[in-house]
């Protein structure tokens, strides 16, 4: 896409539209995710010449495949996981087998023997350090009880386990993504009735920090969260709740939330992460209490598997904090963009915020050069009359 | 040649329909506006004054908040008076505001985007509008 031929999303000054400008920034882009399918093709092309017979296919799993990626927060790389597919029965090759089946037959490829490094579940192929991205590249055999789903192998454990990838994001996640949150009517201030109602004939624009956002709102809040749980665990890695749990954690809260009618999607957000600790079970006593989150679409698989009780104390510190930030920028309304702004450098830090409002700056000046910023009750927007262009003068002499 | 001279009478009814919320004022010769502006839902509200007296430009102060005080004692931009908190809306002489144009399509929406601006400058130091300031 040209991105000079490309419209300014929107001119929507809230916390979330700020957080949707940052979070574009901090995400995989369209450019870094065709590089990315161009090296994991490379790698599967790789594989399936040594081993013809495997029927080696490679494709994303995790947040690539989620549209949930975020930049870590101080490494310049992102971890992305890909599941290598081989047509082989996992009741015949140990685990272990199969790892070194794929690790060797890397071994075998001039480029690869130098940069792939054994990890647990997976074998990290590590590019230069200008490339911004490893592959995880996750062996998996055919599950041989359920259709569909996968075996992955556990090299600490020497087991097979469960996966379902391909599932919990095409069926169960992006579904998810397809529902929407509730909205109460909206009443705009400062205006009488009869102008509320002339103006809900024309163009009032219903949310505006909805347009703003590119994703679907389940994504953008889980790389929300994915990225304060970063900053939040960055000394305490051994702690942090995973991604996939806290992805299923948030899909299962926004979908109990989506129909609670809420005046804006910050309102919202607050509740979907205030309704988090709900989604985590537990059973047994407290000495041996157990925690699960069950993979939606393969409940074998528990993600809170190594959860404990220190796990879980840890997560509800951060969800508080989260929580508690979510509401100070509530709070901001009608306070100020610089108040609001300053409570939202406390998660993404002053730089990235300064960036996004450098952003909304331009794409306000853009709309108006193209006529199409407006004023409705005083509120500068995408709604009302249109402002005629002007050039600001002076200063006093 | 001059365009058409717009009645105080129109200017004021303009005003009260597109800001009902203020008190807009019709004198002979003149014609007034006070009220709150919030320039979003998440900034704050500043108390405006908007007065034209035939025979002058129109002209828009902001009485409170102290902007001065909110700019961290910053100088501010795009103001004939820093100290009345007078804005400057647009470039004179240029045909951007003529006698023939209602002061609630023009001066008051290019306040309310002053000060959409204000708000982003106290984060950014950077005026996002266009602007041109003269020579000193």
């Amino acid at each position: 896409m040209n991105i000079t031929n490309m419209m300014p999303r929107s001119v929507a000054v809230n916390p979330l539209a700020l957080i949707d400008r940052i979070i574009a920034e901090l995400e995989l882009g369209a450019q870094l995710y065709e590089s990315v399918t161009a090296s994991y093709e490379a790698v599967a092309a790789a594989l399936a010449k040594i081993h013809p017979e495997l029927q080696v296919s490679i494709f994303p799993q995790g947040s690539m495949r989620l549209g949930t990626t975020i930049l870590h927060l101080f490494g310049e790389r992102f971890d992305l996981d890909m599941v290598c597919s081989l047509a082989i029965s996992g009741k015949i090759y140990t685990p272990e087998q199969v790892f070194e089946l794929v690790w060797d037959a890397l071994g075998q490829h001039d480029t690869y023997r130098q940069m792939r490094q054994k990890k647990n579940r997976c074998i990290r192929i590590e590019y230069a350090p200008e490339c911004k991205y490893y592959l995880d590249i996750v062996p998996a055999v055919p599950d041989w009880v359920i259709s569909g789903s996968l075996y992955v192998p556990d090299r600490e454990r020497k087991v097979w386990c469960p996966s379902h990838p391909v599932a919990y994001c095409d069926k169960w996640f992006k579904t998810a993504c397809k529902e929407l949150p509730t909205f109460r009517p909206i009443m705009l201030r400062n205006m009488s009735a009869a102008v509320v109602m002339a103006n809900a004939k024309t163009s009032v624009e219903p949310m505006p920090e909805f347009g703003a956002f590119e994703k679907t709102p389940l994504q953008r809040i889980v790389q929300m969260l994915k990225h304060d749980r970063n900053d939040h665990f960055q000394n305490d890695t051994a702690h942090r709740p995973s991604s996939i749990l806290l992805t299923t954690i948030t899909t299962k809260s926004y979908l109990e939330s989506v129909n609670r009618p809420v005046d804006d999607l910050l309102e919202f957000v607050i509740n979907v992460v205030k309704g988090l600790p709900e989604f985590i079970y537990m059973t047994g006593i407290e000495s041996v209490q157990k925690y699960h989150v069950l993979n939606p679409v393969n409940p074998n698989e528990n993600f809170a598997e190594c959860w404990t009780g220190e796990h879980y104390v840890r997560f509800l510190m951060w969800q508080k904090r989260a929580v508690a930030r979510l509401e100070k920028l509530q709070q901001a309304k009608g306070r100020g963009t610089d108040v609001m702004m300053n409570r939202l450098s406390e998660t993404f830090g002053n730089n990235q915020v300064i960036k996004a409002a450098r952003a909304l700056g331009v794409d306000a000046n853009a709309l108006h050069d193209a006529g199409e910023l407006r004023v409705s009750a005083g509120v500068v927007g995408t709604a009302g009359a249109s402002i005629p262009a002007t050039i600001n003068f002076g200063s006093d002499n | 040649m001059e365009p058409a001279f717009l009645p105080m009478a129109i200017q004021a009814d303009c005003l009260r329909r597109h800001f009902p919320w203020g008190q807009t004022t019709l004198h002979h010769n003149s014609v007034s506006w006070r009220g709150n502006i919030a320039p979003h839902d998440y900034g704050r509200t500043y108390s405006v004054e908007m007065v034209y007296r035939r025979g002058t430009t129109p002209k828009v102060w902001v009485r409170g908040p102290d902007l001065k005080l909110l700019a961290n004692e910053r100088r501010l931009p795009h103001m004939y008076d820093q100290k009345a908190q007078e804005l400057c809306l647009y470039l004179p002489g240029c045909g951007f505001w003529t006698i023939s144009k209602p002061v609630a399509s023009t001066i008051m929406l290019w306040a309310c985007l002053w000060l959409f601006y204000f708000e982003l400058w106290l984060v950014t130091n950077e005026w996002h509008g266009r602007g041109v300031h003269p020579p000193p």
